[in-house]
């Protein structure tokens, strides 16, 4: 079983003040994790990781929740 | 008894040895006191990004067998878990106050940074709760030590909405704490289940049972099948009753707590031909 390729793009990325973290919150096998950089700031920019990438379906909800379009999900070759 | 129990429970299970839960005992081992503060000191970044790692290294599943043995053996001098019924959560956690150890209460991290739910639900016992504290910073906010009543009485409220409880290990035998898992969040649930590392999350000492006299099959919509986090249970259509798979059951109990009409038990693992090696 091979797995998807999922990439964010964390130069286009604006979570989490603009944008809730749609796609940690929409995916649906919760894929992505997010984790604050600097844990000593509240308002500490995050990084996201698609952590399970096995689990991934291939749905693209997480590629249309994201406004700048920090995602891209290509399927296994 | 699983084989931890038999290496170290001596005459029970291993998580319900007192020996095993004297964590502060524990910290006094160089080797045991390093794996609990790579485990904590690393924060939320270590353990998301040990996970992405592991599945970015990982091009095919499932993994070999000989590379699920390795892992396993890893994770006894490392860190793993197994799912637990409430009666045994319960007697965990009476025992810390024998070794004038406090529990602290955290939030679960598989629902704060895979869901970005805040959810209280996590517990560990002194001196690891204090580690953990240091390293997560601003979310430590809600952190606090609670009583074993309040963590009792806490597992009794998660365990009716249907989590799962799950013992976890620090350096085979000691325990380090439980949280209440559910999926899709519980990431050693998932580990377990998509990459088959048993000691992420190795079953229970129990597999459920229905009462066939006694199930109703819910009047089609059947508590207990929507309850299981595993996907244990079936129902069948023509009988209107719900059966359990003891192949797949995980023997957590939430199915038995959910039932209205009190029609599952929990009954050992060994008594089951077919689960007994199960594990």
């Amino acid at each position: 079983m091979k797995k998807y390729s999922i990439f964010v793009d964390m130069g286009k990325c604006v979570a989490p003040k603009n944008c809730d973290l749609k796609c940690i919150k929409t995916c649906p096998l919760k894929v992505f994790a997010y984790y604050p950089i600097d844990t000593s700031r509240e308002d500490s920019p995050v990084m996201i990781t698609a952590t399970f990438p096995f689990s991934c379906n291939g749905c693209n909800l997480c590629v249309a929740a994201c406004e700048p379009k920090a995602i891209s999900v290509s399927p296994p070759k | 008894m699983c084989q931890y129990c038999v290496e170290h429970g001596q005459g029970t299970k291993w998580y319900l040895n007192p020996k095993n839960i004297n964590l502060k005992k524990a910290w006094e081992d160089a080797n045991i006191r390093s794996v609990m503060e790579s485990l904590a000191l690393g924060g939320p970044k270590a353990l998301v990004e040990t996970i992405a790692s592991v599945n970015a290294l990982v091009e095919e599943l499932p993994y070999s067998k000989d590379a699920l043995e390795a892992l396993n053996k890893m994770s006894e001098g490392a860190n793993g878990g197994q799912v637990v019924p409430l009666e045994d959560t319960i007697q965990i956690l009476k025992t810390p106050q024998k070794f004038d150890m406090k529990i602290g209460l955290t939030y679960c991290a598989c629902r704060k940074h895979w869901g970005g739910q805040n959810k209280m639900v996590c517990m560990h016992f002194e001196p690891f709760c204090d580690l953990l504290k240091k390293s997560q910073g601003t979310l430590s906010k809600y952190d606090r030590y609670i009583t074993p009543e309040e963590a009792i009485e806490l597992c009794k409220d998660c365990y009716k909405e249907g989590l799962v409880q799950w013992v976890q290990w620090c350096s085979m035998p000691n325990v380090i704490g439980i949280c209440n898992c559910e999926l899709p969040y519980c990431i050693v649930f998932r580990t377990r289940l998509i990459s088959g590392v048993r000691n992420a999350a190795i079953k229970s000492h129990y597999i459920a049972q229905i009462d066939q006299n006694k199930c109703d099959g819910c009047g089609g919509s059947p508590q207990c099948l929507l309850a299981c986090n595993f996907g244990a249970i079936r129902f069948s259509r023509l009988e209107q009753y719900s059966v359990v798979d003891p192949t797949v059951c995980f023997g957590c109990g939430v199915c038995r707590e959910r039932c209205p009409n009190k029609a599952i038990s929990l009954i050992d693992r060994e008594s089951v031909a077919v689960a007994k090696d199960l594990w």
